[in-house]
């Protein structure tokens, strides 16, 4: 009994200090953040925000020249402006290479989808970039634009390549 | 911006801007919301005139051009920035409005009027409508 006794009395004792302790953070930081493949999505930052624009393509230069633009809104543009012509480029060779891999039936699909996106992404980024005011306006519409191209520059490329892949099988 | 308006070619644009102190505002008002394509495209647009050919407009796809029209005036700035990508959208159009009208404000309301030509009163009257969607 006694034995039972004392053992009871430490495990309650490690529960509740455990559970005083797991119970700290809560009490002084409210909720708990989610947190993603350990890395804490804080509340008013867009989520997509967290995925690198190197996983879409976008070059290390276009940080460097956002870091030195020090936040004025018409150097950004200048930065947007400069990768956008790169993306571009990029999402054009891609695009072009695609089309070169697809059947008739396919490629006709693709034009019409590619077209579609294209007027789609003028319309989306000028929609979303009316939130941030006047002066960061057309600022933020380049950046939405350019980082729209990339992303769908990796895609067509990651298109392409898996239709060389199966090609190829 | 003076500097920019002192090294214009001698001509009728270069008058109109030295006397017009709503067209300087609204160069220093550009140069304050848009990066270097857009400026360097004013700057450019600036010097043209009726008989220039068509102009790429900076920043722009699809072969989106502009052009001065009749003698180059307030017009033809405001046709200018209605023709950035930003100036595509109701919502951009609008805001370019918006802050014309505050240069205009800025430069004295009544300077403005009475400095306008007929074909700057022309263009206020009906020209802008088909930039206007809604």
């Amino acid at each position: 009994m006694k034995l039972r006794t004392a053992l009871l009395v430490i495990w309650t004792y490690v529960a509740l200090t455990t559970t005083a302790a797991s119970a700290a953070p809560i009490q002084l930081t409210g909720q708990q953040p989610e947190t993603i493949n350990g890395i804490a999505i804080r509340t008013g930052v867009e989520r997509l925000s967290y995925i690198s624009l190197r996983y879409f393509g976008v070059r290390p230069a276009y940080d460097v020249c956002m870091k030195q633009s020090s936040g004025a809104a018409p150097k950004q543009q200048d930065c947007a402006d400069t990768e956008l012509t790169y993306q571009g480029d990029r999402l054009n060779r891609a695009y072009q290479s695609l089309l070169t891999a697809l059947d008739d039936l396919d490629r006709r699909a693709t034009v019409q989808a590619q077209r579609a996106w294209l007027a789609f992404r003028d319309k989306d980024c000028a929609a979303r970039a009316g939130r941030f005011g006047s002066d960061a306006g057309p600022a933020t519409e380049s950046t939405c634009r350019m980082e729209n191209t990339a992303y769908r520059a990796q895609q067509l490329e990651d298109w392409r390549n898996s239709v060389r892949d199966q090609s190829s099988d | 911006m003076n500097a920019i308006v002192d090294g214009m070619a001698e001509g009728p644009n270069k008058t109109f801007m030295s006397g017009s102190d709503v067209a300087k505002v609204i160069l220093i008002d550009t140069r304050n919301q848009y990066g270097d394509a857009v400026n360097d495209g004013l700057k450019k647009f600036i010097s043209l005139m009726s008989t220039n050919t068509a102009m790429d407009m900076p920043g722009r796809q699809h072969g989106a051009t502009v052009k001065v029209e009749g003698t180059f005036g307030l017009d033809d700035l405001v046709r200018y920035k209605l023709q950035t990508q930003y100036g595509q959208s109701d919502r951009g159009a609008k805001d370019v409005l918006r802050r014309v009208s505050h240069c205009v404000e800025a430069a004295g309301i009544e300077n403005v009027k009475a400095s306008l030509s007929e074909e700057d009163k022309e263009f206020f009257k009906t020209g802008l409508e088909k930039y206007l969607k809604d």
